[in-house]
């Protein structure tokens, strides 16, 4: 087993976003149903979403060069999940030896 | 599979999201109350599996009749990871994708993590380790059935909140989501397949079930493997071909 094995799941996580550019545009299972059934124009977007940084898993600034744009909002997208999950994985330690202690068994 | 913002009423994504709520905290009580064992192997991947399953789910794959469907990932990381630290690590890849990405509504984003961090893990542990106990020696069947139902049973949440929200009648919108996504979890079923090869070839996890697949389930195997481009078992496939 490798020494950091959460390295290479993220070694393997950039190699599947460099492959962004090729997914499908065609809508997906529930867009799909939406747009036969007649209910998509219904869809609408929260103001406070309206500023989300990286619409649609591209960066605005890019729009030029979409497939680049793809990557790199792929790229800080995996990023922030794997940070965000660092923190909770940080919290459930942190709180698991907390209880530990208090219900420390003679 | 992400809802936008109305396609749901108040009393839909609220409820939803108070059972999301609960559920992520059910979640967690029930990770700490894991034995250090149990949590020493599955807290360290939480991390990096997130941001793996994230990354596949940018990846959509055409399915037959002009619609596309993406991994969600869920029976991938209720089998490496177990069903606690599935829903944790789902929960917040979907949060994460409404806030940054416009994703998914952010009014309805109770919803969609109880449909796809909540309900879709659920099938797919429940499933996994029921055929594993009725079938000991036919892991990859169990792990392919834990894939496709778990995308079954998120579009029948989401067909059954879109009812309930009087947006369209059952009777068209549950066999249009079952339909579809019957095909889409086939395509989940591959990738969850090969993920898991994957990582049980690169001995990343341990803990992920390492039994050596037999008789039907490998030459399942070995097909899953040939769409992901990954190095299938040449003999098996070539046998099958």
């Amino acid at each position: 087993m490798p020494k950091r094995p959460w390295l290479w799941i993220l070694v393997i996580t950039a190699v599947v976003v460099l492959l962004a550019p090729l997914a499908s545009r065609l809508p997906d299972g529930l867009q799909r149903v939406a747009s036969d059934l007649g209910f998509e124009g219904r869809a609408t977007t929260a103001p406070a979403q309206e500023r989300a940084p990286m619409p649609g898993y591209s960066i605005p600034l890019l729009s030029s060069h979409a497939g680049l744009s793809k990557v790199l909002a792929g790229l800080a997208g995996a990023l922030a999940v794997f940070l965000a999950l660092k923190g909770v994985e940080a919290l459930l330690r942190a709180r698991d030896h907390g209880s530990r202690q208090g219900f420390r068994r003679p | 599979m992400h809802i936008p913002d109305n396609f749901l009423d108040t009393k839909t994504w609220a409820t939803a999201a108070v059972v999301s709520t609960a559920a992520i905290g059910g979640a967690v009580r029930s990770i700490r109350h894991k034995s250090e064992e149990e949590m020493a192997r599955a807290i360290p991947m939480m991390g990096a599996m997130g941001a793996f399953v994230f990354a596949a789910m940018m990846i959509n794959f055409p399915v037959p009749g002009g619609t596309s469907g993406h991994l969600v990932g869920a029976a991938l990381l209720a089998i490496t990871l177990g069903l606690a630290p599935s829903i944790v690590v789902l929960s917040v890849v979907v949060i994460l994708q409404a806030l940054l990405f416009q994703d998914g509504g952010l009014v309805v984003m109770g919803a969609n993590v109880f449909n796809m961090a909540v309900i879709a893990p659920l099938a797919g542990a429940g499933v996994y380790y029921t055929l594993r106990r009725v079938f000991p020696r036919h892991g990859s069947w169990a792990e392919l059935a834990s894939a496709w139902f778990s995308v079954m049973a998120a579009a029948a949440a989401a067909a059954v909140e879109l009812a309930v929200s009087g947006t369209v009648p059952w009777i068209v919108v549950l066999p249009a989501m079952l339909g579809w996504h019957a095909l889409i979890g086939v395509g989940e079923a591959a990738i969850t397949l090969s993920a898991l090869r994957l990582i049980n070839r690169a001995g990343i996890l341990p803990q992920a079930n390492g039994t050596a697949p037999t008789g039907a389930g490998k030459r399942v195997e070995a097909l899953a493997m040939v769409p992901a481009g990954l190095p299938a078992d040449r003999e098996e496939v070539d046998r099958i071909a």
